[in-house]
């Protein structure tokens, strides 16, 4: 379905097309939101208010231009995020309370099975890297957050053998996930927030 | 924006780094909260990252810790200037095949473990004076000996220091090997950490990090009010062999 269809239908009252505009954003406005908030009890209600606040705003017509709809949505997220933390802030000011780290709750013990396993998935992965300087790719990159740049230079690569590193681990940690769980894995998964 | 510029441009792991300008996570949001596989490469790269940052060597993090625990730890520092004392905190072992039978386990081990966290006790306490740095330094033998009980998963280090009050704020790193040697590898790092008391900080270092007759220092750097960074100094220790 295109943009501009998806938004005259929604206008028009369609609410297979509210149906269809939820499938097609929810997951993506999901990312966002848990991307942009530190408040990982919120985000379930933060999208839920986007696509709310979304629909709403193509039934008003205030969406003029439909093949812009995305960046629409996409803004709509985040301010949403920025809004609520303001929002909590001004909150917590008002109360004297600082409840941040009340209000971020520990991982459950699903999710703690969960991560033992995907850690025994890059602790193979790193375990069959051909070289310790293929190693030290990824510590520098993931771990020290080091640039692509200042790595090569660091360890004299050139930039087709870092990517080509790089490219390798992630399609072995693809691999490995969806030959566990399925290829829906990364699709289902809402359980270890984007940080 | 499309695919190839995202690849070409690493524009996932710069979104997940925070490294893109407020133009580019606009333009990237409005692309990717449209397209399945921009979201897969961004949920892997996450998962990825997250996932190399617990497990890569000498990188194991922070313990997760509840307000009430991490309170303790502040006070079982602050303790330690007087008390030399070892207590037991916990670690949550698996063996269950069974996947929903293991999560039911955990959960249970979830509940002793905040139990327990609530009981008055926790980690192998010791203190380091900064003077034995010179001492090490000199090659003398005399530097501590650290025993870390297997049963312990956290040690608290009471690192000893003249003036913690002149800092606003500290962080400590924790290196295999004395601080003369070459060839010292991070192992551990605290960011940003507090004064325990007016002279000393408190460092809660997992044990999974020492291993057992092995010489490690940590380096500790206070922030200044003004913002400047100052190495305080470095205090070395040896794991006892078991």
């Amino acid at each position: 379905v295109s943009l501009t269809e998806l938004v005259a239908r929604i206008r028009s009252g369609d609410r297979e097309a509210e149906e269809e505009f939820v499938k097609r954003y929810l997951r993506g406005i999901g990312i966002i939101v848990r991307h942009a908030s530190s408040d990982r009890s919120a985000c379930d209600d933060l999208v839920q208010e986007t696509l709310r606040m979304a629909i709403e705003k193509i039934r008003a017509g205030a969406v003029r231009d439909p093949e812009r709809l995305s960046g629409f949505v996409a803004s709509l997220a985040r301010n949403l995020v920025v809004e609520h933390a303001r929002r909590t802030k001004a909150r917590e000011t008002a109360a004297g309370d600082d409840a941040g780290d009340v209000r971020d709750p520990a991982a459950g013990p699903l999710d703690r099975l969960l991560q033992d396993e995907q850690d025994a998935i890059v602790r193979r992965l790193l375990d069959e890297l051909p070289t310790e300087r293929d190693r030290a790719i990824l510590r520098r990159y993931y771990f020290d957050e080091q640039d692509k740049d200042e790595i090569c230079a660091a360890l004299g690569l050139t930039r087709e053998h870092f990517t080509r590193v790089l490219f390798r681990a992630r399609q072995r940690y693809r691999e490995s996930l969806e030959r566990k769980y399925g290829s829906g894995f990364a699709r289902d998964k809402r359980r270890n927030p984007i940080t | 924006m499309n695919h190839a510029f995202v690849e070409q441009h690493d524009i996932v792991s710069r979104y997940l780094r925070r490294s893109l300008t407020p133009g580019e996570v606009q333009d990237f949001e409005g692309h990717f909260i449209d397209c399945p596989d921009c979201q897969d490469a961004i949920e892997h790269e996450s998962d990825l990252r997250d996932t190399l940052k617990r497990v890569l060597p000498g990188t194991v993090p922070e313990p997760r810790r509840s307000r009430h625990v991490a309170g303790w730890l502040a006070a079982a520092a602050v303790l330690a200037l007087a008390v030399y004392g070892s207590t037991v905190y916990l670690r949550m072992r698996q063996a269950l095949a069974d996947s929903s039978s293991r999560v039911r386990a955990l959960e249970q081990q979830v509940a002793e473990a905040r139990a327990r966290a609530d009981a008055p006790a926790a980690a192998t306490i010791v203190e380091l004076a900064q003077s034995e740095v010179t001492r090490s330094a000199r090659g003398s033998a005399d530097t501590t000996v650290l025993t870390v009980s297997p049963s312990a998963s956290l040690v608290v280090l009471s690192l000893q220091v003249q003036n913690a009050d002149a800092y606003r704020r500290f962080r400590a790193e924790l290196f295999r090997g004395s601080p003369a040697d070459r060839d010292k590898s991070s192992v551990w790092k605290g960011d940003p950490l507090s004064q325990s008391s007016t002279s000393s900080v408190g460092i809660a270092v997992p044990t999974a990090v020492l291993q057992p007759g092995m010489v490690y220092h940590v380096t500790l750097e206070g922030v200044t009010p003004d913002g400047r960074s100052l190495e305080i100094g470095r205090f070395p220790f040896r794991v006892a062999a078991r």
